[in-house]
């Protein structure tokens, strides 16, 4: 029986293997969503991490930076009406072009300007990170200092107080080394 | 499910009853759940029956390359050989003799399985890097997550949660969760994850809002061998020489170098050896060269790439270790997330000044068995305490070597062991 049972478990295994080889989406592998959205909250982030984001950012902002509609951007997704209906919006967009692109090229000069100040306050916020992470070290570099001195001067208080008890029990003062 | 492993249990006092219902109920799930979980179901039915040893994979993108992570990977299965079938799944070529070599382990009982990555492969690179898919391409990793349908039990020791796991037991070995939950994340969806480090988990929880299952700390095996080598007035420090200089390579130099010049005296005979591994083209190696050579009698040594006996005797004969990684980070993915090195310098009773951040916390008790620092400052300071007082070097470095011990191999294989009898107790004997 165990040789059967081992047989057709093998059997089996195969014809599954077989199907699962030929299915390409996991989804349907497994006969769920696989996929989800994830809300992310940038106040957990690091620095490097919205730095990072800031230039995602600015990367599509770049990418966004002409409104100037072209021509390849009218197309359509009907079958029978679709070329007529693309055709009209085309010849549109020709006659009302120069209008268009007389107001649509001082939003591109601004999108440009807004660009150019975002990269300029990046720079800026680098630059006195670079300053506070100097000074930073300078205060630790400081405290370290400061906590050799004022051990030094616990000594130095204990060794008076030590000299000035000697003295007034008139002990002989100790040989310095 | 329930009845499905009620059906398996039967099938072991009642074959002839049991096996066709067993069969209908296989059709019904391959139905209702998918052909992945009727597949997983004969699968375990193999292993309850005792038709065969049961099947581990383990995948890591980054195989081909030499680094603590996959040493950590390759070392479970190494624990494992005798337990499981194992197959190593690389996306680029890897041979047994590269293990061999890399990490003196010897895995020829395991197969190796290259599954190349048609989106990696166009872009003709070596370094397989997960972050760089956006949302509007393909998961190039699904053919990884496929592959893991084939065993008992998929590991995932990379750095990647983009594979999804479709084994019945899936384990991923979390190094640190470097990036945050977004396109074709996958990490939840593993019934087991493993850390490194309690940093490491910390950051599993505020990143991923997961707890991981074990904890399990890196194997290190740099114990010295029985001849006792006499200490020298080294320090050293032992780090991959990135390019972004995350290991602070640069300001470790600094240091020394302001002990010297204003302690002359003291410093007179250290000497400071920077090891670790590095591309021939590294900018920020060549920055370390030019200021070494700018300071010729200052006994500051690069040694790039050395083969491990050097690395060994190194160990040896330093009194102090350096280890800065973590300093002015901006992100806790550069600190370090265990701290190998510094244990394997512990290993050879060599003093630990290392960062007071990440996974060096776990390793270096301060003022024990070492030093933790959070400044350049203080690592000058401690450094030169530790200069002057011979007593403490000994005491710390007694210290060091006997908290080394609890990462040592040993320890990690009883870890390993005891975790992998528990999943496959549960999975071979279900209740």
């Amino acid at each position: 029986m165990e040789n059967n049972i081992k047989k057709e478990i093998t059997k089996m295994k195969k014809e599954l293997h077989k199907k699962k080889e030929e299915i390409r989406d996991l989804k349907e592998l497994v006969k769920k969503e696989i996929d989800r959205e994830f809300p992310s909250d940038l106040k957990d982030f690091s620095e490097k991490e919205l730095g990072s984001q800031m230039d995602e950012y600015i990367s599509l902002l770049n990418k966004s930076v002409d409104p100037v509609p072209d021509k390849t951007s009218i197309t359509t997704h009907r079958r029978l009406i679709g070329k007529p209906v693309v055709w009209i919006k085309r010849i549109m967009l020709k006659i009302t072009g120069s209008y268009i692109t007389l107001i649509l090229d001082k939003q591109k000069a601004f999108n440009q300007k807004c660009i150019a100040l975002y990269q300029n306050l990046i720079i800026h916020q680098k630059k006195y990170h670079e300053k506070i992470s100097h000074l930073e070290e300078r205060i630790g570099e400081c405290e370290v200092h400061l906590n050799v001195i004022s051990k030094k001067l616990e000594e130095i208080d204990a060794n008076l107080v030590q000299h000035r008890t000697d003295a007034y029990l008139g002990k002989p003062e100790k040989e310095k080394t | 499910m329930e009845r499905f492993l009620a059906l398996l249990k039967n099938l072991k006092i009642q074959p002839h009853v049991a096996f066709p219902k067993f069969l209908a109920e296989i059709k019904r799930i391959s139905h209702s759940e998918g052909i992945q979980a009727a597949y997983n179901c004969l699968l375990q039915a193999e292993v309850f029956l005792n038709l065969r040893k049961p099947k581990l994979g383990i995948y890591d993108h980054a195989f081909h390359f030499i680094g603590g992570a996959q040493k950590y990977g390759l070392s479970l299965i190494s624990a494992l050989q005798d337990q499981f079938d194992i197959t190593i799944i690389s996306n680029k070529e890897v041979s047994h003799s590269h293990f061999m070599h890399w990490y003196n382990l010897d895995l020829s009982h395991c197969e190796i399985k290259i599954i190349k990555l048609p989106y990696f492969e166009q872009k003709n690179g070596l370094h397989l890097d997960p972050a760089c898919i956006s949302k509007d391409e393909e998961n190039p990793f699904y053919l990884i997550s496929k592959e893991s349908g084939n065993y008992d039990i998929f590991v995932n020791n990379s750095m990647n949660e983009m594979v999804y796991p479709l084994s019945n037991i899936s384990v991923l070995v979390c190094h640190f969760p470097e990036r945050r939950p977004k396109t074709y994340f996958y990490a939840d969806q593993y019934t087991h994850i493993l850390h490194n480090s309690q940093y490491t988990a910390e950051w599993i929880k505020k990143k991923w809002d997961l707890t991981p299952h074990e904890h399990v700390y890196p194997p290190v095996d740099m114990e010295p061998g029985r001849q006792k080598m006499q200490k020298k007035k080294t320090i050293i420090s032992v780090a991959r020489f990135e390019v972004e200089g995350t290991k602070r390579q640069k300001e470790m130099m600094e240091t020394f170098l302001k002990l010297k010049n204003e302690y002359p005296k003291v410093t007179e005979e250290w000497a400071f050896k920077l090891v670790g591994g590095s591309d021939t083209k590294n900018p920020y190696l060549q920055r370390l060269k030019k200021i070494v050579d700018q300071n010729p009698d200052k006994n500051i040594q690069l040694k790039v790439n050395i083969p491990l006996e050097e690395l060994k005797s190194l160990y040896q004969e330093s009194t102090l270790f350096w280890h800065l990684c973590g300093l002015t980070h901006t992100d806790p993915s550069e600190i370090e997330h265990f701290g190998m090195t510094a244990v394997e310098a512990m290993q050879n009773m060599v003093v630990p000044v290392v960062y007071d951040g990440g996974g060096l916390r776990e390793i270096v008790d301060h003022g024990i068995n070492g030093f933790r620092v959070k400044s350049k400052a203080e690592l000058l300071h401690y450094s030169l305490e530790l200069f002057q007082d011979k007593k403490l070097v000994q005491n710390l470095g007694e210290n060091a070597q006997k908290k080394s011990q609890e990462f040592s191999r040993l320890k990690f294989e009883e870890r390993i062991h005891a975790f992998f009898n528990r999943l496959l107790s549960s999975y071979s004997s279900p209740d």
